[in-house]
Formats: structure tokens, sequence, C-alpha cells
């Protein structure tokens, strides 16, 4: 099952409306009224609003995504025995059983549809698909999220014929092979997977190498499960029970963050990563919530933390969901598989200075709240203040931080050159600009200072201006008319040699940042 | 010397089977000559002052960043994250972490011994009491081989709010120039910045001429 678009949905806007929910300055989700206008996922901000400039900008929350997307799983889980969430938006489960009992393929996967759609509102993308092999129905059921009627089945023995017309580039999508070896199939001519399964399999493994065999197997419709994939026994599993019933949540995911630290430190020593994991959680009333939660290059600590989060947040916000404390929290892996290294390596994320501070940064977010605890994350602008953003540590990935610090192309035109100021204001300090007569200076609307300014009052103290360069205007979202601003910048350095960057807004000036 | 302190960025893998107490952290070959051990000593408080202090500080951790170690930049929620990626800290291994205003020394120094648990390095802008609160952390801050580095305000601004705490390390930051920057043309290029160090066990102050940054934006040595 594949919801499109899944943030949006998750943010509550209406659909009817263009929004659209950005990470890293990118389009990642939009509304179909939205997509209407010609946004697309991976625009840059501006040729977003460009293309849409009523479009409304929503910021990135996975914490929002997995919270929402909880009920739907509730539902769906009602029908068949074992869901698996492979993120918010898309989840998993297997069809055979369930299909019997509703009286075939097709009417499962109609009564799926309106199941979610009951959740989600009518007017978004959900798609149901069953096919044999993962891979297949994941497909399926993104092709169908885009029909009227929602659902598509492919009959038992045909998915190989399905896939085959199929390009590679499903594969990228789908999270199963690398940019850069989709690209390489590509460039070698093989661009379906019709022209991927008919190689030798043994070859494919010696040019490659392992992921390139998985790929294979997808194409060829052979996806089952990874052949290096085993039952884990169960000396694995991994529980706490919580003495006294917690009904804090910061407090279950410290402990969850210390099993799942465990567990995969045990699987670790073996060479292996867990790719899906049955997190189950129970009150002291008895009540149960069990997840599957599937990664397929495998769920690091953090990872597993997260989904904790979602499934612990989901629950809780469920009417007649969760009563009491939690009294017991159980990490069982379903799947694991030896690790082929496609997990950060040493450098990455294993390191024994990574490990520590992420669970300070756990324990620090319990004291002192996940507001206080955070990272930058870049969301580009032209005023210092704006360029990175500060987002909450405990909901941020600390191991593949690429995603959050990618600056993207291109430069900014109007943002000033480095060195950046060393201190950048979050609140405005208060300024003022004197010339040599002791008149204020403003700046025009061509962007000239009225005189050359001599003299810089803060607070009380008024230091003599050495140096002074600018001014610089930046209009802001001229755009939309309540956020529009108009400010020039000047930098000016004092005889004691500090240097600040301060804007005139509104013909105030103010201390934007300080060079110390 | 500065070769011994090149080397000790490259074999922090292997350093780390050695005790913390044996190691200092790698500093730039730039600034080394500031510090008796030319390097950080696990444990040492270090403190920056004058007109380029948060410049400086970000210099000073930079390379031990690099290397590996975590930063927590506590109660410096008006840190410059550009300019601490300027200076060579990798913003992947950057944690900010706020204070508690209501009351600005106890939640700091809660704040700096969780910290401690964790960060190798911790930036901090001390608060008014922190150097009362200082004592309770040390400790900590010892054990765990962590380096602590206090950025105060440049001394003619705002001092009366700001806690000073006992160093084993003082760098005072005076600026001596300014390059590429007119009356009315121009633009901030680069800062020529005089530091001063002193420290509890060296006998008499250390000097150094430094860019920070230099014209081509990285910290580095003058001449």
């Amino acid at each position: 099952m594949w919801c499109a678009d899944w943030p949006v949905v998750a943010a509550h806007v209406p659909l009817d409306e263009p929004a659209a929910v950005f990470h890293a300055n990118r389009v990642i989700a939009r509304t179909p009224a939205a997509a209407a206008a010609g946004v697309n996922a991976g625009d840059r901000r501006r040729m977003a609003q460009r293309a849409c400039p009523t479009l409304a900008v929503l910021d990135h929350d996975p914490h929002r995504d997995g919270r929402e997307f909880e009920p739907v799983v509730r539902a769906v889980a009602e029908m068949a025995p074992r869901v698996e969430v492979v993120e918010p938006g898309w989840l998993c489960l297997a069809a055979r059983g369930p299909s019997r009992y509703f009286g075939g393929d097709a009417a499962l996967a109609d009564r799926m549809i309106d199941v979610v759609l009951d959740i989600t509102g009518v007017g978004a993308a959900v798609g149901v698909g069953i096919a044999e092999g993962r891979a297949a129905s994941c497909i399926a059921a993104r092709r169908a999220a885009r029909t009227a009627a929602g659902t598509m089945v492919v009959a038992a023995g045909e998915a190989r014929g399905f896939l085959e017309p199929l390009p590679v580039a499903w594969l990228r999508l789908l999270g199963e092979a690398t940019p850069e070896l989709v690209d390489l199939f590509a460039r070698l001519g093989l661009r379906s997977f019709g022209a991927l399964a008919h190689l030798d399999a043994g070859d494919v493994l010696s040019r490659f190498g392992p992921e390139g065999l998985h790929a294979h197997r997808i194409a060829s419709a052979a996806d089952e499960r990874p052949s290096a994939a085993v039952d884990p026994p169960p000396e694995w599993w991994c529980e706490h029970v919580f003495p006294e019933p917690i009904e804090q949540l910061e407090t279950v995911v410290f402990i969850a963050k210390r099993l799942a630290d465990e567990l995969v430190a045990r699987l670790a020593a073996e060479g292996r990563v867990c790719t899906r994991l049955v997190v189950a959680v129970e009150t002291e009333h008895g009540e149960r919530s069990e997840r599957v939660w599937y990664r397929d290059h495998g769920l690091a600590a953090m990872a597993m933390v997260e989904r904790v989060r979602w499934q612990l947040e989901g629950w809780a916000a469920q009417p007649g969901g969760l009563s009491g404390g939690v009294a017991l929290l159980r990490f069982v892996p379903d799947e694991v598989r030896s690790d082929d290294g496609v997990q950060p390596g040493l450098w990455g994320g294993r390191s024994r200075a990574d490990a520590d501070a992420a669970r300070a940064v756990i324990r620090l977010s319990g004291i002192a709240g996940d507001h206080a605890v955070r990272v930058p994350s870049w969301s580009g602008g032209r005023l210092p203040g704006e360029r990175y953003r500060l987002v909450p540590a405990a909901s941020a990935d600390l191991e593949s931080p690429d995603d959050r610090l990618d600056r993207g192309e291109g430069p900014w035109p109007g943002a000033l050159s480095t060195p950046s100021p060393a201190t950048v204001h979050t609140e405005a300090v208060p300024a003022e600009l004197f010339g040599q007569g002791g008149e204020p200076i403003s700046v025009s609307g061509r962007g000239e200072v009225s005189e050359p300014p001599t003299e810089l009052v803060l607070g009380s103290v008024r230091h003599r201006v050495a140096a002074w360069a600018g001014p610089w205007p930046v209009e802001q979202r001229w755009w939309l008319p309540g956020e529009s601003r108009r400010i020039a910048r000047l930098q000016v350095v004092t005889e004691q040699g500090a240097a600040y960057l301060i804007g005139i807004e509104h013909q105030r000036w103010s201390v934007l940042a300080r060079y110390d | 010397m500065s070769s011994l302190a090149t080397t000790a960025g490259a074999v922090t893998t292997l350093a780390d089977m050695v005790p913390r107490h044996d190691r200092v952290l790698p500093v730039d070959e730039a600034l080394a000559s500031l510090f008796p051990a030319a390097g950080l000593q696990r444990g040492h408080v270090i403190g920056c002052s004058g007109s380029a202090a948060t410049s400086l500080a970000l210099a000073v951790v930079a390379r031990a960043a690099t290397a590996g170690a975590w930063v927590a930049a506590v109660g410096m929620p008006t840190l410059g994250v550009e300019a601490a990626a300027e200076a060579g800290v990798p913003l992947a291994r950057l944690v900010l972490v706020d204070i508690d205003e209501s009351q600005p020394a106890a939640s700091w120094a809660e704040r700096v011994g969780a910290a401690a648990d964790g960060f190798e390095i911790i930036l901090t802008r001390p608060p008014h009491g922190a150097e009362r609160m200082l004592r309770k952390v040390q400790q900590r801050l010892q054990a765990r081989g962590v380096v602590l580095v206090a950025v105060s305000d440049a001394a003619n601004d705002v001092a009366s709010r700001q806690g000073r705490l006992a160093c084993d390390v003082e760098l005072a930051t005076f600026t001596v120039e300014w390059l590429g920057i007119g009356t009315g043309h121009g633009g901030l290029v680069g800062r020529r910045v005089s530091v001063t160090s002193n420290g509890r066990r060296s006998p008499r102050p250390l000097r150094a001429e430094l860019w920070l940054p230099g014209p081509e934006g990285r910290p580095g040595r003058v001449g």
C-alpha cells in the first residue's frame, strides 16, 4: 500500500489547495492542486513558488509523518496480521491469507482503499498493489495510486512479465539500489528490468557485486526475501520489563535507545544487520501494540529508536489507544542479513565517539526538552540568521546527516560573501547610526546612504566607526504581501576592531550579526 | 613541533586505544604554539576573550572535531553555524544545547555535566554565576577527559551578565586589522588578530599572530 505525497496528507492541509512540504529547500511532497500547477518533487523552493505563487510552504517533520500514519497502520492491521511499515505512507503485508478471507485479491485491495481513505480523507492518492514479490507489488501500488480505482493486481506467475518493460530507475525509487548503480545499468544499455533479468545471475554477481545481484533478483521477480537473510534465533530478542509502568515518552525512548544499542552491537559482532524489526509495546493494562519496521539496508540504532517514537506517539494520539504506562518493550529482529557494508562504514557512523555523542543527545533532550538540543539544518537564504535552521537533535538522523546538511547547488545571489559572522542574533538588537553632524543615517530607495556613518551606538555605548561597506539591499519574499521584507545591510568596523553586520528595516537599524 | 601536531590529527583511531588521560586533542598547527602541550589537554578549561573570541574558539576546536570529536555548544544560541563550518568544524558533529534562562547557572552546570558524558569538546558562553558552578562540573570534565572552551564577550560590551571561569589556558584576542573594507567600499575579507596565551603552567605568555580568517577563508598563521 502506498500513499503518494504522504507528508502533505499528514500535515492536514486541504488537498485541493496548493501546498508543498520542503526539506533542504527542495520539494519532497506536494498536494494534487500544487502538482496541477506544475510543482514537482525535487524542485527548489524558488522554482516551485514561481510555478505557483500561492503555494503554502510547509516544513518537513518526520515525526508528524510517522504519528499521523499510525491510524492507517492500525486500520490495515485489523485486516491482516503482519503489517510492515517501510516508511510513513508506505506499508507492505502478506496478501495471501487475507485475500482468501476477503474473497480474492481484488476484493482485498478495494477494501483496503476504502479503509485508508476513511482515515486520510478523500483526495489522497492512495494505491494498493498486489503482486508476487515485494518490489513488484510496490511498483504496482505506486502505479495504482495514479489511477482512479487505486488498485492494481498482478496475477500469480505474471510478475516477471509485469516488470519486464519497466525501466531500472524504479530500483532507485524503491530504495533498493544506489543511484550510481542505476546509472551504470543505464549506461551499459540495461534500461529495463527485462534486459537485466536476461543476464546470468553469476555474471551479474561477478560484475556488479552483491548489490547488483540483489537488483537482478528483483528484476527476475525472485525477491521473496534476500538470499542472505536468515531467521534469527530467539536469543536475539531484546526486551525490557519496566518495574514501574512508565508514562513519560522520553523515558521509554531512553530505554529503547539502550535496547537498540544492545541489539545492534550483538548483531554487529556477528557481522549482521537487522533489516526487519518487530517492536512490541505492552501497557500495564495489557494493551499491546506491535509493528514491523523494514529498511532495506538495515536499521541502525537511531533508526530503531525513531520508529519506537513514531509508534508510541501514534498510539498515544489514538482514541482508545494507550490507557496506562508502558510496562514492556521488546525488540524482535525478524529478518537479519550479513552486513554488506551498505551502511556507513567506520568513519560514517560507528566510532565510539559517535555512539557516545548520540547517547548524550538523548539524555540532554530528556533533561532540557527536545527544543533545547538542536542540530543545524541547511535551509538557504540571504540573511545570516536564516541560512541554517536549528532542528531538534532527537528527531534528526545523527549518523547520516547528509540530507540535513547538503547545501544543494547554486549560489544565493545577494548573500554576503565569506567570512560569515561568528555570532548571529536571533532577536533584533537595536542600534543607532549617526553621521558627522550627529544626523541619523538613512538609506535611500536607490540603495545609497544619506552620508558616511561615523558613530555606531549600541545600548548606551558609542563606538567610532573606523571603516564601513555597503549598503547591500535585499528584498525577501516580495511576492507574499504579509511576509515581504526590505532590508539594507551594512558592515561596520569600530575603532576597537569589532565588526558588525547591521541592517535597516522600516527606518530602524539593528545588529544582525557580529564578527567576533 | 608542527609536524607532530599534523600526525596527531591522523592517528586518532589508534589513539582511541590509549587511556584517555594520556592524550591531548589535536589543534591546528597554526595555533599549536599557543598551547604548552601543542594541543588541547583533556580536562582543561580554555578561555577565549577579546574582539575575536568566538572565531578563535571555533578555530581552536576545528582540528579535533575534524578528527572525530563531537562538539556541544552549550548556551550559545547565537553561534554562527556557517562561521563554524568555515572555520573547519564539521557540522555533522556539532550540537547546540540551550540553557534555561530562568535559572541560567544551575541549568548550565546540569547541561554541561550531561554533555560531558558524550562530547569530547564543550564550547560555551558561561552565564552569570557559572563560575560558582564550575567546581561541580570540573570533576566530571576531568574524569571524562573533556575540553571546555569558554567564550567571553569583548571586554567593552555587556560584560556584567557573563560568568568568568578560572581557566587553565587563557587566550586573549586583539584585532590588529580588517582586510578588504574601506570607508564606503569593499567588504570584510580577512582579519589579522594577535593572540596572547597565559597558562597556569607556562611561566610567560605565549604569543601568535593569526588570520581569523585569512583572505582565503581559513584560519592560519600570519607570515
